[in-house]
C-alpha cells in the first residue's frame, strides 16, 4: 500500500484525471475533494459496507440455523 | 389483506401493520414498505422484516439491547424520529449463518422505527467501536 503526506491544499492524482484533493483539516476531519470523471463511482466505504452486510443479510437463512438461534436466544432471554 | 412471506408461507395483515421505509434500506433502496413479524410469538427476541413487495426479501433482525444492554448508539435522531417519542426502536440486522454460531448482526447500521408513525429508516453511526459484523455469540459460547 502506499501511503503519502500532504497539507491541506495539496494534491495527488490517481491515473491521469483522477484528482484527489486535501481541501480542508480540521481536528480529526479532513475534507477531501475528488476530480474524476463521471463515470467512476466514488463512495463513502461505510455506505458500500452498508450495503454488502444488507446484501449478505437478505440471503436465505437456513431454517435450522433459524430454529436453533430462536431456542438459543429464547433460553438466554429466560436466564 | 393477505402476502406471500419468505420464511411463514401466506400470512394475512392489515394495512396499519404496515412500515414504511421511505429512503428503503442501504442497498435495497427501492424496497419501502414492510412488515415486522415475530419468530416467536411468546416473548419475541428474534423478528422478521418482510417486504410487502418482494415475498423473498426478509431480513432477520434483533432487539440490539437484548443482545447487549450496553448499547448506546449515539446518534444525532433524523426528522420525524425524535428521541423523546416513546414509540421509538431500534432493531438490528443479522447475517445468520449456515452453522448458526458463526451468525453476526450490524451493530453500526441500526434500523430506528417509529411506530406511531410507522416509519422506519437505516442509519450509519459514526461510532467506529461498533461493528457491521459483531459476532452475535462470543467463542467461547453463549
Amino acid at each position: 500500500m502506499l501511503v503519502l503526506t500532504r497539507r491541506s491544499g495539496e494534491s495527488f492524482f490517481i491515473g491521469d484525471n483522477i484528482e484527489i484533493k486535501v481541501s480542508d483539516i480540521s481536528g480529526d476531519k479532513v475534507r477531501i475533494s475528488i476530480d474524476a470523471p463521471r463515470e467512476i463511482s466514488v463512495l463513502r466505504s461505510e455506505l458500500l459496507e452498508a450495503k454488502r452486510s444488507n446484501e449478505d443479510a437478505a440471503k436465505s437463512s437456513s431454517p435450522n440455523a433459524l430454529a436453533e438461534l430462536k431456542q438459543l436466544l429464547q433460553q438466554k432471554h429466560n436466564e | 389483506m393477505l402476502i406471500d412471506t419468505k420464511y411463514f408461507g401466506t400470512i394475512e395483515y392489515t394495512k396499519s401493520d404496515l412500515l414504511q421505509f421511505p429512503n428503503g434500506l442501504y442497498g435495497f433502496e427501492e424496497y419501502q414498505n414492510y412488515l415486522l413479524l415475530p419468530f416467536d410469538e411468546e416473548n419475541s427476541t428474534m423478528f422478521c422484516l418482510q417486504s410487502k413487495d418482494e415475498p423473498g426479501l426478509a431480513f432477520v433482525v434483533f432487539d440490539p439491547f437484548l443482545l447487549d444492554p450496553s448499547y448506546a448508539p449515539n446518534t444525532e435522531h433524523p426528522a420525524g424520529f425524535a428521541a423523546s417519542t416513546d414509540q421509538l426502536a431500534y432493531f438490528v440486522l443479522a447475517v445468520v449463518g449456515e452453522d448458526f454460531q458463526t451468525s453476526t448482526v450490524n451493530l453500526r447500521c441500526p434500523l430506528l422505527i417509529n411506530f406511531s408513525t410507522h416509519q422506519g429508516t437505516q442509519l450509519i453511526l459514526d461510532e467506529l467501536l461498533y461493528s457491521f459484523r459483531h459476532p452475535l455469540f462470543a467463542k467461547e459460547g453463549v
